[in-house]
């Protein structure tokens, strides 16, 4: 078998050079930068913000530049859908067949040329962004970015293993599982899990739950911000009270405080620079106070504390930003580009779009839950037709789920509206994968969609 | 030239039969026609509308896929990306990127070709000398060019890489009688070049004038083929030529005229009209 060559540069040069020019030298580019304007430029004005500088920011940053993502994702899979497909509808496109440029080197010439207009595009927008903000007089003060500190991976055990006594003494004898490793290990596994999830787990009255937070080698991080998040079990009448404690591991404690139903499940506590002058962890304690008919305290393990501390600045964070979202245009033109090569222009457009909606969809979807029972049942039992298309649907749900992950995970957009820090490596590791992996994958079915597609 | 003197194009037995959305047969556009080209030909390939020439060509050059039959451009398949090096073509419809430039489309080929860019530029500057447009129309976009300058740019680009194989359909379509004149003057240029080229063409003047050999089809098949002047020579006719002799003498001159000693006597055939012989071919092929 011969191994495919590996695609020439001039070849790919000439298709992106053409890639750039069309969008440039036709009306879509003028239209598309009105739209973007205006969802840049006059949206804001039209938003009423909550008066806070963190709903402003928000404002600017998360539902802004959400909109001008979405136009330039539209925009970019339409594009690319029209990219091939136009040529080869309107003839253009026999001259390029002929000549000695592989199919490869032709989706591959188009794709970096509308992926170059993106990212200009997109640098333009976000700067745009920036500059509203400080128009708006918030300065590096008020766009301080901050990044949550992981929990210790050695204090989640041992949370667990505590989790685990508490859940065993509140059983009855007979039903605990003293002697029986194997149910025992079940047991710790199952709380490993709910401990590790996105369940909100019961903190009964009495009891404790305990986080570890390493901090950054190096100096002294700054003025830092502890948030405790919380649910009352039995609704407002039952009540919660209980003590936070911040505290350095078996040290002096750092910041004390009480919570109470009046906090409505949040609370807040800044921590000025130099707290952890020489510390190399910080340990939050929260104490369930009610008495033994009390209520239970509903906690999320990995949401319910939280300590942040300052990571740089807003224009590092929008780069960051914009790598994830260039990622995902990257993704959505070679998309685009693909269906084109396989089809005209209006099954192309549709194709990709119908897609990205399954994307959506399949991201919400029970299809792609790890319970496949669980969803059977929910969905009127296990026989029929369906019963026959499920598993097929969950197969598709979760590799579309998968092709996203990396960009999912960056949560670029959420978090720069929130001024959290977008994590550079997760950014990196979405251009990467949605940005370069996925879509030269796609490349190579294009190329041979290409390569099969006649021209009457 | 061919380095290994094999053909430049052979297609053997093609068929071509176009179907519907739900794959049953519509139309046989082609029918078992068989064709080749030596290194050096001009060949012509004649047929009136829908016979299947635009068919043929897209099936040389790899554009549609052949129902039946083989073809080999230079030995290899058509989609071979180095026999397509060894290729130019315009097709019969040449649109072009109405936002190009000539020297933009131009350079835009010259890259797909993977051509060095001091040949790029030397080449682009003397095809756009050569097609008449090397003035400020070089520097406008295609899109506001007529037809027959828009054809323009197409037949520089089909001579772009210095092809060994040139496929022309419909070169001359849209051009004035001067431009069509520099048309077959550059093909009789690329004949003598040693280069082979593949001519499909309605103007049966122009055909006779630069192509060597001809294939006729009709209704999707090859009706006549060969060298232009055997398929136009008339055997049963032969033609005595005398200076001067009068039409009284011509029964006396069939006696004697081994034994006269005229020294300006010559006999030939007469030879048809290309265009008589494409329309008794043709209307042969309709009975």
């Amino acid at each position: 078998m011969r191994l495919p060559r590996p695609p020439r540069l001039r070849p790919v040069l000439a298709g992106a050079a053409l890639g750039l020019r069309a969008p440039l030298r036709s009306r879509f580019v003028f239209a598309l930068l009105a739209l973007l304007g205006a969802a840049v430029l006059l949206l804001p004005v039209q938003l009423k913000g909550d008066g806070t500088t963190a709903g402003t920011l928000r404002m600017l940053l998360a539902w802004t530049l959400g909109a001008a993502v979405a136009l330039l994702s539209v925009s970019t899979l339409w594009a690319g859908c029209a990219a091939v497909s136009g040529d080869v509808e309107g003839k253009r496109h026999a001259g390029a067949a002929v000549s000695s440029a592989r199919p490869f080197e032709l989706w591959l010439g188009r794709w970096l040329g509308l992926v170059a207009l993106d990212a200009a595009v997109l640098a333009v927008v976000l700067l745009a962004v920036f500059v509203q903000v400080r128009a708006r007089g918030l300065g590096p003060a008020d766009t301080a970015v901050r990044t949550y500190l992981p929990l210790d991976p050695a204090s989640f055990e041992t949370e667990v293993d505590r989790v685990l006594e508490n859940a065993i003494a509140r059983m009855p004898p007979d039903k605990r599982p003293d002697g029986d490793p194997a149910r025992r290990a079940a047991m710790r596994e199952s709380v490993r899990e709910d401990l590790g999830g996105d369940a909100f787990l019961p903190l009964e009255p009495g009891e404790g739950r305990h986080w570890v937070f390493r901090l950054p080698a190096g100096p002294d991080p700054g003025p830092a911000t502890f948030e405790f998040s919380f649910m009352s079990s039995y609704g407002e009448s039952q009540g919660v009270r209980g003590s936070l404690t911040l505290r350095r591991p078996a040290g002096a404690t750092l910041a004390e405080r009480e919570v109470t139903t009046d906090d409505s499940g949040y609370v807040r506590i800044p921590l000025p620079a130099g707290t952890f002058a020489g510390a190399d962890a910080v340990e939050a304690v929260f104490e369930n106070r009610e008495g033994a008919d009390g209520a239970a305290v509903l906690l999320r393990h990995d949401r319910a504390a939280r300590l942040s501390v300052p990571a740089g600045g807003l224009p590092r964070n929008l780069a960051k930003t914009g790598l994830a979202v260039l990622a995902l245009l990257s993704l959505l033109a070679a998309l685009g580009l693909t269906c084109g090569c396989a089809f005209s222009f209006p099954v192309a457009a549709f194709a990709a779009s119908a897609v990205c909606a399954m994307v959506v969809v399949s991201g919400g979807s029970a299809f792609s839950s790890d319970d496949p029972a669980s969803h059977d049942r929910s969905h009127g039992g296990s026989g029929g037709v369906s019963a026959a298309i499920r598993p097929f649907a969950r197969r598709v749900a979760r590799a579309l789920d998968a092709a996203t992950a990396p960009y999912d995970r960056a949560e670029a957009i959420d978090r720069l509206g929130d001024g959290v820090a977008v994590s550079g490596p997760a950014a990196w590791r979405a251009l990467a994968l949605d940005g370069v992996a996925l879509p030269l994958l796609l490349g190579l079915l294009g190329a041979a969609a290409l390569r099969r597609r006649e021209l009457p | 030239m061919n380095e290994n003197n094999e053909p430049a194009f052979e297609a053997t037995g093609l068929r071509k039969v176009f179907r519907d959305f739900w794959g049953r047969p519509r139309t046989v556009a082609v029918d078992g026609v068989s064709l080749r080209a030596a290194p050096g030909e001009v060949v012509g390939l004649l047929g009136p509308n829908g016979s299947g020439k635009s068919t043929t060509i897209k099936m040389l050059l790899g554009l549609l896929r052949p129902s039946a039959g083989s073809v080999r451009l230079f030995g290899r398949d058509p989609r071979d990306p180095d026999a397509r090096a060894r290729v130019g073509y315009l097709p019969e419809l040449s649109n072009l990127h109405k936002f190009l430039t000539p020297r933009e489309t131009l350079a835009y080929y010259a890259g797909l070709f993977d051509l060095p860019a001091a040949t790029r530029r030397k080449r682009i500057a003397a095809l756009l000398e050569r097609v008449g447009l090397s003035g400020p129309g070089a520097d406008r976009p295609v899109g506001e060019f007529s037809k027959g300058m828009a054809r323009r740019v197409g037949l520089a680009q089909a001579l772009l890489n210095d092809p060994a194989l040139v496929v022309l359909d419909e070169p001359t379509s849209g051009l004035d009688p001067i431009g069509r004149r520099e048309v077959k003057d550059l093909i009789l240029d690329l004949g003598r070049m040693g280069k082979t080229v593949l001519l499909s063409s309605h103007l049966l003047a122009e055909v006779s004038d630069v192509c060597t050999r001809v294939a006729i089809l009709a209704g999707g098949r090859v009706r006549a083929e060969g060298r232009l002047a055997d398929l136009l020579e008339e055997r049963d006719r032969i033609r005595f030529t005398a200076a001067g002799l009068p039409d009284a003498a011509v029964p006396r001159v069939k006696e004697s005229i081994a034994a006269a000693g005229a020294a300006s006597v010559s006999v030939d055939h007469p030879a048809a009209t290309l265009e008589d012989y494409f329309l008794d071919v043709v209307g042969g092929a309709a009975k």
